[in-house]
């Protein structure tokens, strides 16, 4: 058994060797590199067409898009586009990036209130990125909202920052104010 | 690129001139324009006009907002070395000099103290102490905006057509240039891509007042600091881009810089810096 | 006419007038032994101090009339706005906003030490904060190879542990907007590395 076993490795080694001319260990380089040269064999890539505009679809999104097309304004949500008639004033409030409108809200503290103890907050609206006449926008806010509420309003305007931010009405005010002017 | 088509896919723009993208339809900002110059001869030839955006080239003029960002500038970079070593920190003064009573002298226990000449600092400044911050990403590009705008509106912003490869890299040719089109004493060239070769590139190693940037190097101090900011057509459209992509990115614009979110980076990258063995000298 | 004024002004200043004057209760009851009988009685009257109602301007320094010695200052400091460092002071402050987004002015920042790159500076992060920051980093290293530091790092963290915990309680307060570790640490997880500056270490 044992020596039937080194008589075939033999065997093979002789064979083997018999192939080539050049010993093995003559030239181990040219070895390595013969072996390198032969033509290998590789698994061919096939290429499947993937639909990926739905995998697309669920990536982040870097810009914020533009708003699509409705048929009826203003959308359930209740928002609406500028309108051409927000060109005509000697005022224009520019929509947000986001194409909401331009409205904050503050909330400042007020004084110490006596009884409680407590500070009393006031809740500021502002109303950012006016341009052009600022005092004249600042005056029909305040004749509109003043007609809604029936009790003046306080209002301060910051020219350079196109700022105006109003005391004592509620956001939902102002924002039909810039919806009536077609902001 | 998403940027670029999207600009692409909006086509309608009333300037013919140039396509701005997302242009407010506001009556009362007109669109800022350019001379668009070249700088191949001595002469200031106009080779046509060309219009800037008016988000980037006409916004109100807040100084606070761009001092904001000069002081961020300034301060942000400072590192102090010092270190004043504290009694436990100082060598010696183990050993308590004097017994605590009955020598007529204070009662101390270590020559270390703060009272004595030699001795330690209690509130001394402690180790490399910096003063870095970062100004919310609003602010930095509302920086930038004010800045360009300022620059243009003092006829101190010039567009030229190239700046690579220019024939003439002569100094005395150059300040000629800068002199006969009253460009003050410095300028800053600004180029869209990081290499520049040419006549250009020569003068700017020989003249110290005449610099090149790449775009991403633009910042609010060298517009000030310089007199005049030259902007290549490429230039002008990159930094066009780069401002609106990140005006209208739909991340938010006052993200808080945490120090968690690039402490990995920051330290992989400065792993060969240090001493494998021993932890650095604070 | 403002020249000799000011002239005159210096000449007042450098002047001090020694005058044998005594009051009543200006010594004490028991006699001393003085070495000068003159000098402990003379007293100084006028230490050239002038009284600047109604007068505009700015007092000249008190200079040693005819002192050839010059004044010590500082040496004039030569600012050059136009090398090559100070012409580009401020590049690539932008670069997260006009680059492509992957380098960060924190990385940058090669003239700090590197684990204090981008780390937020001590009007945010105090000593403590910062202490804390170079401990867990640092932490192996220090115990492995230089145990004194490592001992008097240990030594200052608890001692500006309980310099906030007892007289400084407020200012701790901020420390969770940094940023710098989870907003919640996992007092419960293994891994020692990870616990928060809450714990002592043992």
């Amino acid at each position: 058994m044992f020596s039937r076993r080194l008589i075939i490795r033999a065997a093979q080694f002789s064979t083997s060797q018999s192939k080539k001319t050049e010993k093995l260990w003559e030239n181990p380089w040219k070895h390595a590199l013969h072996q390198q040269e032969q033509p290998r064999t590789s698994a061919k890539v096939l290429e499947v067409p993937i639909d990926w505009s739905y995998v697309e679809r669920l990536m982040p999104i870097e810009i914020i898009p533009d708003v699509p097309k409705h048929e009826t304004y203003p959308t359930p949500s209740g928002w609406t586009p500028p309108t051409e008639a927000a060109k005509t004033h000697s005022y224009y409030v520019r929509r947000r990036r986001d194409h909401m409108l331009p409205l904050y809200l503050e909330r400042k503290r007020d004084l110490l209130n006596e009884k409680t103890l407590d500070f009393d907050y006031v809740e500021l609206v502002v109303l950012r990125n006016v341009d052009g006449n600022i005092f004249d926008c600042e005056n029909e806010l305040r004749q509109f909202v003043e007609a809604q509420l029936d009790h003046p309003i306080a209002t301060h305007v910051d020219e350079l920052k196109g700022r105006i931010k109003i005391k004592g009405a509620p956001r939902k005010i102002i924002e039909q104010f810039l919806y009536s002017k077609g902001f | 690129m998403f940027l670029s088509q999207l600009m692409r896919q909006s086509g309608a723009s009333a300037s013919a001139a140039r396509n701005l993208w997302r242009k407010s339809e506001n009556p009362f900002i007109s669109t800022p324009q350019a001379w668009l110059t070249d700088l191949e001869q001595v002469e200031e030839k106009k080779r046509g006009i060309i219009d800037l955006h008016p988000d980037v080239f006409r916004v109100a003029p807040r100084l606070d907002i761009l001092h904001r960002n000069l002081t961020w500038q300034k301060v942000y970079r400072n590192v102090q070395m010092t270190k004043m070593l504290t009694k436990a920190e100082m060598p010696g003064g183990g050993r308590k000099p004097w017994p605590q009573k009955k020598t007529g002298r204070a009662h101390v226990g270590s020559i270390r103290q703060p009272e004595f000449i030699h001795g330690g600092f209690a509130n001394g400044v402690r180790g490399p102490r910096t003063w870095f911050y970062m100004l919310p990403d609003a602010i930095r590009l509302q920086g930038l905006c004010v800045a360009l705008t300022l620059k243009h509106a003092q006829d101190d912003l010039h567009i030229v057509e190239n700046m690579q490869d220019l024939q003439n890299g002569d100094p005395k040719f150059w300040q000629d240039l800068c002199e006969s089109r009253n460009w003050g004493y410095s300028v800053l060239m600004i180029d869209d891509s990081d290499v520049i070769s040419g006549g250009l590139a020569e003068a700017q190693e020989q003249l110290a007042w005449l610099n090149c940037m790449p775009v991403y190097g633009l910042n609010c101090y060298s517009i000030i600091k310089y007199d005049t900011v030259v902007l290549s057509k490429n230039a002008l459209e990159k930094i066009e881009q780069r401002l609106l992509q990140h005006l209208h990115r739909a991340k938010p614009l006052n993200l808080k810089y945490r120090y968690q979110d690039y402490k990995e980076k920051i330290l992989n990258e400065s792993r060969a810096e240090e001493n494998p063995n021993m932890p650095p000298i604070v | 006419m403002l020249a000799s004024t000011s002239v005159s002004k210096a000449s007042n200043l450098a002047r001090i007038v020694i005058l044998p004057i005594r009051s009543f209760h200006d010594r004490s009851s028991v006699p001393r032994v003085v070495d000068d009988r003159e000098k402990s009685s003379a007293k100084y009257t006028d230490a050239g101090y002038n009284f600047r109602y109604h007068q505009n301007g700015v007092d000249a320094l008190p200079r040693i009339p005819d002192c050839k010695v010059p004044v010590a200052r500082p040496d004039f400091k030569v600012r050059e706005p136009w090398s090559v460092e100070n012409a580009r002071f401020g590049q690539n402050d932008y670069i997260d906003l006009l680059g492509d987004g992957s380098i960060h002015p924190a990385q940058l920042q090669y003239h700090t030490p590197t684990w204090l790159r981008g780390f937020p500076g001590q009007h945010r992060a105090n000593e403590l904060v910062k202490l804390i920051h170079y401990r867990n980093l640092y932490d192996s290293k220090l115990k492995q190879n230089s145990p004194k530091r490592w001992h008097e790092l240990r030594k200052r963290i608890k001692y500006l542990m309980m310099q906030h915990n007892y007289n400084k309680q407020d200012e701790l307060n901020r420390e969770r907007d940094l940023g710098l570790w989870d907003e919640k640490p996992d007092y419960t997880f293994k891994d020692k590395s990870r616990r928060s500056f809450r714990d002592e270490i043992p």
